[in-house]
């Protein structure tokens, strides 16, 4: 792309939001009221992870006092839904496969009866064995969690192998193994990761209502109103359009707000009832049923020549899937896509297995799979520089991967800016490889990421009004501000001042088909396609300029509200007249644009952190945090560097406490007590710097930013951790208990040798 | 949240009178931060609260004529926090109640509630034991005291009898040459303790320790004192030989169990180290003490 001449994009303005988000009065998934009565509904979840249901009975609960509807998997079509594989009943008809696991709702007049009729709910569970290991679910006489499996529909990625695995993907190039046999040295290392729950300060929460033309309304805080809906009508068994989805301000989605919830469960009491059923999850229920970040087991080995080049890899990688495929199977379809790293690897083989466990189902969050094989990848840079006796950063650039680099798809990864994102970070951090200790028990570590955007089909309306103002009709959520980004992009494309561009997220019924927030593609996706309409527009106002300025429409130009023959300031019409005359002659000027799915780019970072480690208790102190980010061009830089560090945040959390852990299948921690995310105080300042350079596609050359800044962060806090007090520590969380072990057992193991 | 009777009486008579009604199903409330959440999230069945919040003679910091503070049990952690004197002198009770949940927390939060809750892990509890702090509890048969170290007998288990409640704390002075420190592991702040410490040392003229006492939360079933400190102290310097008895001593102490926050065997581990820490630190303490007085 040129270089370009941007007056709105690139400028930090205030997000359009902020008023409303300050003064309270923006309204969440719980703020939803509509005029009349209102029922409460709570969901009767599993206790067990793993039972078959062998009777429901209702009716005591039915007859409470102030209960108005309970539903069960006898009042939805009897099918299964999933959106890569159909393996989910939304309740629970022949087994429980998780603790949480939906079995029937109630609806009340206050939350306190919907409780108590919920204690009348009678289940009969006939126990079985649970898996909570997926490792332990791969062994062949392992309890199966979907006996059916090969049976299931597969819609899309899923790729089913039988047993307990729903997914299988392998890919590769060249020859790994003969790659290892002329390798000059050899690797191998198990990386262990744990699920991650997004910890969004809004907890799930809905709204429906069923309504007397035989339609259902549902309310939610949501990442996508599209997919929602179809879900949503889907297990209804309804027409799409009998169902609208109005997505509510959302506290917080990172990928857990993608899948559907309770809000089917609300459709059903709402048409049985006949009013308004809202249902918030506890803090409880949000981490016991949410969709965390995978837990993964990758085993990486990897073959290096004399010269410091990686020959050979294989990467076999275990997701703990939890009971139902989901978004992870997705995961597991893209994995190999990525796993490389920044790197080029001739001999490459990248398989990965979507293993069902009775847990949580997983699904996205934040770069789905990327902090995982990259906290693999990343830490084996280091571990083998270390052995080898190489400089890691000079390892590092020996094996980067160049423009057009074809990734294990086929697909050629274009805009590859990572040595000048690596060079960035060098240089905010002032980081010295020959020099990463910075006294005792401190030290910095260092790692790069890379993260693949693609876009997601997505539409959008551009209406001009009669004072040359415009509004844009979108589909997307507003997460991370990202109507405020496309307001600078109308504006930029139209050249009118930020003030007489509004972007509204309607609903389902008013807007065109827009992609879900989410994939780092919602300002991509949805910004082409505003500059399509808006392109659309000015195609519209040139042709009806060409009798007024007597010049054809490509030597025209927009400019204070005004169309210019470009080079002649002086011969000029006011849009407003040429938008009088569209009106009379043809009706209102309107712009339409759309994109399909973008092929997959990269987007690079590289983090550095300081980190000061108590030897003796094993807690981790971080000292201070740089990074960069490569984002093509920076649309609003307040924003991004907002991304950065709360994408840096998350991966700290991943690196040093967080993980959900279960015993015999029931959850532990599911709560902010004990699932323990970083505060404020336990972060210094994220130091970020963002790496201009437009890309060859995206509005304005932006990239896909919202995902990257987690990747390295595990894998550069470990390496700190490394350089500091030299215990490499192969899983996470990284938590004060584990790295004291470590430690103990390194001066242990010195002692007796 | 379930139903239940609520009385907030406004003087310490007409409470204990209210208690006598009906005490299986009656509880204190005070700043209602352990209460609520028992009552929300454990199912622990109430019937009648006794809110104590209005009661005049449970409230109040004052210097006691021979040394020493006292402190009612409404005493809130931000109060300890925010006080001078207590800063000066007992710099482990104020580091204690100034690490208790965030600002709102502590603006509720009781020193009463935080020893009358008997979690092992209270920390406001584990510098008042290593000071030696005495309890005045009163029923309506009259006022007693005893000493802190008698009050638990385990989890969520403490001394007082049916009808009876905790009036003040009594901080005895510290002896010449005395300072004391607290310590404890948890992410930075909003955590409950993985295990916390407390030591209170005082030292002679030459130096060495002249007492030591130290006490460790969240290692057994209460709070624990660290048996046989000052006999292993009394006119020793501080030494990393010392130091490294001071860890035996503790690690002796402590009875952890595994639970979800850490092994039994962290916790012993970090037991140790935490009372080296907070030995070592109140000895530094008292020698800047005495350094000043000079
Ligand atoms: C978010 C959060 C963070 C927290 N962080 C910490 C922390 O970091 N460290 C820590 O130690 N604690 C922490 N706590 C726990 C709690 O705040 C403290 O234990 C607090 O001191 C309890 O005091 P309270 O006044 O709220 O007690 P309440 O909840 O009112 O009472 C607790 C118990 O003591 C009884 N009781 C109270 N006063 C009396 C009395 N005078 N006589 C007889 N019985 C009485 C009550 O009946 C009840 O059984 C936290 C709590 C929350 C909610």
């Amino acid at each position: 792309m040129e270089a370009q001449d941007l007056k709105i994009v690139g400028r930090s303005i205030p997000r359009v939001d902020v008023t409303s988000k300050l003064t309270g009065q923006a309204l969440f998934g719980e703020d939803v009221k509509l005029p009349g009565p209102l029922l409460h509904g709570k969901i009767l979840r599993s206790p067990h992870p793993h039972a078959i249901v062998k009777r429901i009975d209702t009716a005591a609960a039915e007859k409470l006092a102030g209960v108005k509807a309970v539903a069960t998997a006898a009042d939805l079509p009897d099918v299964r839904i999933g959106k890569n594989l159909k393996d989910e009943h939304y309740f629970a008809s022949d087994k429980v496969r998780f603790v949480g696991d939906r079995v029937a709702a109630v609806a009340a007049v206050s939350r306190e009866i919907a409780e108590e009729a919920l204690r009348l709910i009678e289940v009969e569970y006939e126990l079985l064995p649970a898996l909570t290991n997926p490792i332990d679910a791969m062994r062949p006489d392992a309890p199966l969690v979907h006996p059916d499996l090969m049976n299931y529909q597969v819609v899309a990625a899923a790729q089913p192998e039988g047993g307990n695995v729903c997914s299988l993907n392998s890919l590769s190039r060249g020859d790994p193994e003969a790659g290892f046999a002329e390798a000059h040295q050899v690797f191998e290392q198990q990386y262990i990761t744990e699920m991650q729950h997004q910890a969004y300060m809004e907890p799930h929460a809905c709204l429906a209502t069923y309504n007397p033309d035989n339609t259902y309304t549902v309310y939610t805080s949501t990442q996508g109103i599209f997919g929602m809906r179809n879900s949503v009508a889907e297990a209804l068994g309804v027409p799409q359009n009998r169902v609208k989805v109005v997505g509510t301000e959302i506290g917080g989605g990172f990928g857990g707000k993608i899948v559907m919830k309770d809000e089917v469960a609300a459709a059903t009491l709402s048409r049985k009832s006949g009013l308004p059923v809202r249902i918030v999850m506890t803090r409880a229920e949000d981490f016991m049923c949410g969709n965390p970040r995978a837990g993964f087991y990758i085993t990486i080995k990897t073959g290096v020549s004399k010269d410091m080049r990686m020959v050979a890899r294989t990467m076999e990688i275990v997701l703990d899937g939890g009971a139902h495929a989901m978004g992870a199977a997705l995961m597991c379809w893209a994995l190999p896509q990525f796993a490389e790293g920044p790197y080029s690897i001739p001999n490459l083989r990248v398989t990965s297995r979507c293993v069902y466990t009775n847990k949580a189902n997983s699904s996205a969050f934040r770069a789905p799979g990327g902090p995982q094989t990259n906290f693999a990848v990343e830490s084996e840079t280091e571990r083998i520089a270390t052995a080898m006796g190489w400089d890691a950063l000079a390892f590092r650039r020996k094996n980067l991967m160049p423009e057009d680099h074809p990734n294990l798809a086929g697909t050629p990864m274009r805009s590859v800016n990572v040595e000048e994102t690596l060079d960035a970070a060098l240089e905010i951090s002032g980081y010295d490889p020959a020099q990463t200790g910075l006294g005792p028990n401190r030290a910095r570590g260092l790692a790069l990421g890379n993260w693949n955007v693609g876009g997601m089909p997505t539409g959008t309306v551009l209406k001009m009004n009669d004072d040359g103002s415009a509004n844009l009709i979108t589909g997307v959520v507003d997460l991370t501000g990202v109507n405020t980004s496309l307001t600078q992009v109308v504006a930029e494309a139209l050249q009118l001042p930020v003030e007489k561009v509004t972007v509204k997220s309607l609903d389902t019924d008013s807007a065109p088909h827009a992609a879900q927030s989410a994939g780092s593609q919602t300002l991509k996706s949805m910004g082409t396609a505003a500059v399509q309409a808006a392109q659309e527009v000015k195609q519209q106002l040139f042709e009806l300029a060409v009798e007024e300025l007597d010049a054809t429409p490509d030597n025209m130009e927009l400019a204070e509200g005004e169309v210019r023959v470009q080079g002649s300031p002086e011969r000029t019409v006011a849009v407003r007249k040429l938008l009088a005359k569209h009106m009379a002659n043809s009706g209102p000027v309107v712009g339409k644009g759309g994109t399909g799915a973008f092929s997959r780019m990269p987007s690079f970072c590289a983090h550095i952190a300081d980190v000061d480690v108590d030897s003796e208790t094993g807690r981790v102190t971080l000292l201070r945090y740089c990074a960069s980010q490569d984002v093509g061009v920076a649309i609003n830089p307040v924003i991004c560097i907002g991304q950065v560090q709360g994408g840096v945040a998350q991966g700290v959390g991943m690196a040093l406490s967080e993980g959900l852990t279960y015993q015999d299948g029931q959850p532990q921690n599911t709560g902010f007590l004990d699932y323990k995310i970083p505060s404020a105080l336990d972060l210094p300042m994220i130091e970020t710097k963002l790496v201009e350079k437009p890309a060859v596609e995206g509005p304005f050359g932006a990239k896909g930013i919202g995902e990257p800044p987690c990747v390295p962060v595990p894998a550069a806090i470990a390496n700190a951790i490394y350089n500091a007090v030299g215990v490499r520590v192969t899983s996470l969380p990284i938590n004060p208990e584990k790295l004291r072990r470590a430690i103990k057992a390194k001066k242990e193991g010195q002692a007796s040798s | 949240m379930q139903n239940f009777t609520y009385h907030a009486p406004a003087s310490l008579a007409e409470a204990l009178a209210l208690k006598n009604e009906d005490d299986a199903g009656t509880r204190f409330l005070a700043g209602g931060t352990d209460l609520f959440l028992a009552m929300e999230f454990a199912g622990e069945p109430v019937k009648t609260v006794v809110d104590l919040k209005k009661i005049p003679e449970l409230t109040g910091i004052e210097e006691l004529p021979g040394g020493g503070y006292r402190l009612g049990a409404l005493t809130l952690m931000g109060q300890i926090e925010a006080h001078q004197g207590l800063r000066a002198q007992y710099p482990a009770l104020v580091d204690a109640a100034t690490v208790v949940g965030g600002p709102p927390i502590r603006n509720r939060a009781t020193l009463g509630g935080n020893i009358c809750n008997a979690s092992p892990a209270a920390d406001a509890s584990t510098p008042l034991l290593a000071l030696g702090a005495e309890l005045v509890a009163v029923s309506a048969e009259g006022e007693r005291s005893l000493p802190l170290g008698d009050f638990w007998s385990g989890p969520r288990q403490n001394a007082l009898k049916p009808g009876e409640l905790l009036k003040e704390v009594r901080l005895p002075a510290l002896p010449e040459g005395g300072a004391c420190a607290f310590e404890r592991l948890t992410r930075s702040a909003m955590d409950i303790a993985v295990v916390n410490a407390a030591a209170a040392v005082s030292l002679d003229d030459a130096g060495n320790f002249a007492s030591a006492q130290a006490a460790l939360g969240a290692v057994g079933p209460v709070v624990l004192t660290v048996d046989g400190l000052g006999d292993a102290l009394r006119g020793q310097p501080c030494s990393p030989e010392i130091l490294e008895q001071v860890r035996k001593l503790a690690e002796a102490a402590a009875q952890p169990i595994d639970d979800k926050r850490a092994s039994a065997e962290y916790r012993r581990d970090m037991a140790g180290v935490l009372a080296m820490r907070a030995v070592e630190r109140a000895q530094l303490l008292a020698r800047q003490g005495k350094g000043d007085e000079k």
